[in-house]
């Protein structure tokens, strides 16, 4: 059975895109998911992955063709349909052979080939693709295309494997300029440039070497530094069944922010237990007349936010930037506040957030939610942001240790609120009461805040809450 | 600091070597085929008889194997002759007393004794001097223990490398390139300077590929290197080896980690040449460091032809250099 892989919705403002690059040729096996082509367009770069496993039985978008959503780009023979074996390669060149051979009753070698079940999702066809070689890092292309597509024959040079090693580099997305598209050195020297790493010379391989005179007595010098040894993660063995889901540009961006930050920022987390019941009992009183006024719900969300406006009004350090060597203060307080969508999480901006009220910032971060939902987010949303907020949910979250948003120096994490026996004091004298407790917890980065102050801050904020003393 | 400058030529370097080691040492003393009267075929030993007599300035009939052997006889006994080969094609014939009397000498002697001496071998082809005239016989050398071979590529190291050669204890074959003697002339210090035996220079720094040579073809290397950064914006790393043997390994592997691309530049034939055991070395000593297989340019697997088109075709030159600069770049 055909089937078609057409230009897919990259958003709602996008209405084309432009095929960068084709990653399999007519021919060609695929696998579901796997990458087919590259597509760029004004927002965002992605590959197009395979809507089923089978062969790619005509391209029909060329490279540099922009082409509306929905367009036919290819189609593709499913492995178990009927027709998948009537691939197009051997007609081009010797169509008399292909033609009794199309008509002779198919060698034995066919049932071989299909899948066990008659279902043809069968991602990973070929184990086997994936040699684990000791000591090397599993090359990317394995993981991109387990099923061992024909033409992919990129052999890498020692140096080009050990940076890929050293920098975790995929070196299927390292364009190469060499003869043939070789990979070289400077192929992936200009590729870490472009990722924004810091682009090291190759740490010269610091083994021993033969001294100059042979004679010379063992060195009783200390041995020089060791390697630092860098870690290969199990060579991935595909089975049967599983899906490679290739990162999307968002989460390729997410997954090296989280990395930038856990390894330059050393991050302290301390936690804070707030009772909540209060402002809990304001937003209640407010509520109906709020959400009738506002149209949206009165939630925790902007209580917690202008208390910590507040807070990094108290504490300006909190409310600042590395930049270099150097600790920035920024004035103004652009909080951001991170929103979990489908695609990944994105953390909008409520930017001048210190001339806010709480019902000022419910309607700004009513306003960028609603953005995100709609898809009509704006890089100016996502930027600037001096601080964070993070607020995950309630269910299974007791509280959560976040990572640092680059360059910030802090982030505050909302736990979940739950009702607990308290021991609370009262004209002098103790007494157990029922409260709501959230668990607040501030990450910061330790190179610039000291512990004291992260903890006069969290602690100030949790007091901001527990007061109260919001206007509505 | 070096002193005052003075533009001499690299034969011209070699002369004030000979002159100045031999007023400084009176062990010091020169042998050789028409090295007295003649002043050397070359005018390497001009004044030299004049300055310090036939005693220490002797003409010799023409047998290599002789001239050798009276030069290792003289430095077991404590003298430091510095012997010539007119032109190193002849050093054959001196070779048993090279490899097995001069090398060997002080192993043999479990090191109470040893063999101070020089022998000058005026190398090298591009002079249109044909295949008895154009040799580069280092190879044949650098594999015998207890020698040293130097090869001095400009007229600093031309006069710094020979004056080291005679102060060393040991013997020291000193390739001087024919081609350079005239052609290459520079501002050198005036008085004592040595070069140290065993010691590479880096001639320029570059970071796309590196080019190891010696001897005749450094200038080369260096036009080919200026040129390719010109018109191809390519940065070229440029070692002179100046010592074959003891070679400086470490400059060798430094430069190799350092680009990844490694040339290997030579006027000697290609197979069993020099080359070969540095790009040897290079393998099994900086793999991991490469970024692409070690190449060699050296002179075609054959003998060097008196026709000028034909030596041409032979032998390495900038253009070659060039072109292989290109390819290294682009592998």
């Amino acid at each position: 059975m055909a089937i078609e892989v057409t230009m897919p919705q990259m958003g709602e403002s996008v209405v084309e895109g432009t095929i960068a690059k084709w990653l399999v040729k007519e021919g060609d096996r695929v696998a579901e998911d796997q990458p087919l082509c590259e597509i760029s367009t004004d927002k965002v770069d992605t590959e197009i992955p395979s809507p089923a496993a089978g062969v790619i039985a005509k391209i029909v978008a060329a490279e540099g063709e922009t082409l509306p959503v929905g367009a036919v780009l290819a189609t593709i023979e499913e492995a178990g349909g009927a027709t998948a074996a009537a691939v197009p390669a051997p007609e081009k060149e010797k169509p008399e052979v292909a033609k009794p051979a199309a008509e002779a009753p198919r060698p034995k070698l066919e049932p071989v080939r299909r899948p066990a079940t008659g279902e043809a999702r069968v991602a990973v066809e070929k184990p086997e693709a994936v040699a684990p070689v000791a000591g090397k890092p599993l090359k990317a292309t394995a993981l991109a295309k387990p099923a061992a597509v024909p033409g992919d024959h990129r052999r890498y040079s020692p140096v080009v494997l050990k940076m890929a090693a050293e920098h975790g580099i995929d070196l299927a997305r390292v364009p190469g300029t060499g003869i043939g598209g070789r990979v070289s050195k400077r192929d992936v020297l200009k590729y870490l440039e472009s990722l924004g790493q810091p682009a090291l010379r190759p740490a010269p391989s610091a083994r021993p070497q033969p001294a100059v005179t042979p004679l010379a007595a063992p060195s009783a010098a200390p041995a020089s530094p060791p390697t630092p040894s860098v870690f290969h993660p199990p060579v991935y063995e595909p089975r049967e069944g599983d899906v490679v889901e290739p990162f999307t540009r968002r989460r390729k961006l997410i997954a090296e922010h989280m990395v930038y930050s856990k390894t330059h920022s050393p991050h302290v987390g301390t936690v804070a237990e707030v009772d909540v019941t209060r402002v809990l009992a304001l937003r209640q009183a407010h509520k109906a007349e709020f959400e009738r006024r506002e149209g949206f719900a009165l939630t925790l969300l902007p209580f917690v936010a202008a208390a910590t406006v507040r807070g990094l009004k108290e504490f300006p350090r909190m409310n600042a930037s590395v930049v270099n060597d150097a600790l920035v203060i920024r004035k103004q307080i652009n909080l951001g506040i991170a929103v979990d969508t489908e695609e990944g999480l994105l953390v909008p901006v409520v930017k001048a957030a210190e001339g806010m009220s709480v019902v000022g910032l419910a309607r700004e971060i009513e306003r960028l939610r609603r953005k995100v939902a709609e898809k009509t987010i704006t890089a100016d949303d996502l930027s600037g942001g001096s601080f964070t907020l993070s607020n995950p949910g309630r269910e299974g979250n007791l509280f959560g240790l976040a990572i640092i948003n680059q360059p910030q120096v802090g982030i505050l994490r909302m736990g979940e609120v739950r009702k607990r026996p308290v021991v609370i004091e009262a004209d002098g004298t103790d007494a157990l009461a029922i409260r709501s407790i959230m668990y607040l917890a501030l990450s910061y980065d330790h190179r610039v805040i000291d512990g004291v102050l992260g903890n006069r801050f969290l602690f100030r904020v949790a007091r901001i809450i527990e007061q109260a003393d919001f206007e509505l | 600091m070096r002193g005052a400058a003075m533009e001499i030529t690299y034969i011209q370097a070699i002369n004030q070597a000979l002159h100045e080691e031999m007023s400084r040492d009176e062990n010091v003393f020169v042998m050789g085929e028409d090295v007295g009267e003649l002043g050397g075929a070359f005018k390497a030993t001009e004044g030299l008889l004049a300055a310090f007599g036939e005693e220490r300035v002797i003409d010799t009939p023409i047998a290599e194997s002789l001239i050798v052997g009276a030069g290792v006889g003289a430095a077991v006994l404590g003298m430091r002759p510095v012997v010539e080969m007119q032109f190193a094609d002849f050093i054959s014939c001196a070779f048993d007393q090279i490899v097995n009397m001069a090398a060997t000498l002080r192993y043999r002697h479990g090191g109470r004794a040893s063999c101070p001496m020089v022998i000058r071998a005026p190398s090298g082809a591009g002079v249109h001097g044909a295949l008895f005239h154009s040799q580069n016989p280092e190879a044949w050398f650098t594999r015998v223990p207890g020698l040293k071979v130097v090869a001095p590529a400009t007229v600093y190291d031309a006069k710094g490398l020979l004056k080291a050669a005679i102060r060393d204890d040991d013997p020291v074959i000193y390739f001087e390139h024919k081609r350079l003697y005239r052609s290459l002339k520079d501002d050198i210090p005036e008085g004592d300077f040595t070069v140290p035996i065993g010691v590479a220079e880096l001639r320029q720094e570059g970071e796309e590929l590196s080019i190891i040579t010696y001897g005749g073809t450094l200038n080369q290397c260096l036009d080919a290197a200026r040129i390719v950064a010109k018109e191809d914006g390519l940065s070229v790393e440029v070692l002179d080896l100046r010592t074959l043997l003891p070679l400086d390994r470490e400059a060798v592997l430094k430069t190799a980690r350092k680009t990844g691309k490694v040339l290997v530049v030579h006027e000697d034939r290609l197979t069993g040449g020099f080359g070969g055991e540095i790009a040897a070395l290079i393998a099994e000593h900086a793999f991991e460091d490469l970024d692409a297989p070690v190449r060699r340019l050296a002179a075609l697997d054959t003998h060097t032809a008196f026709s000028p088109p034909l030596e041409e075709y032979i032998l390495p030159n900038t253009n070659k250099i060039v072109d292989a600069i290109r390819s290294l770049a682009a592998y």
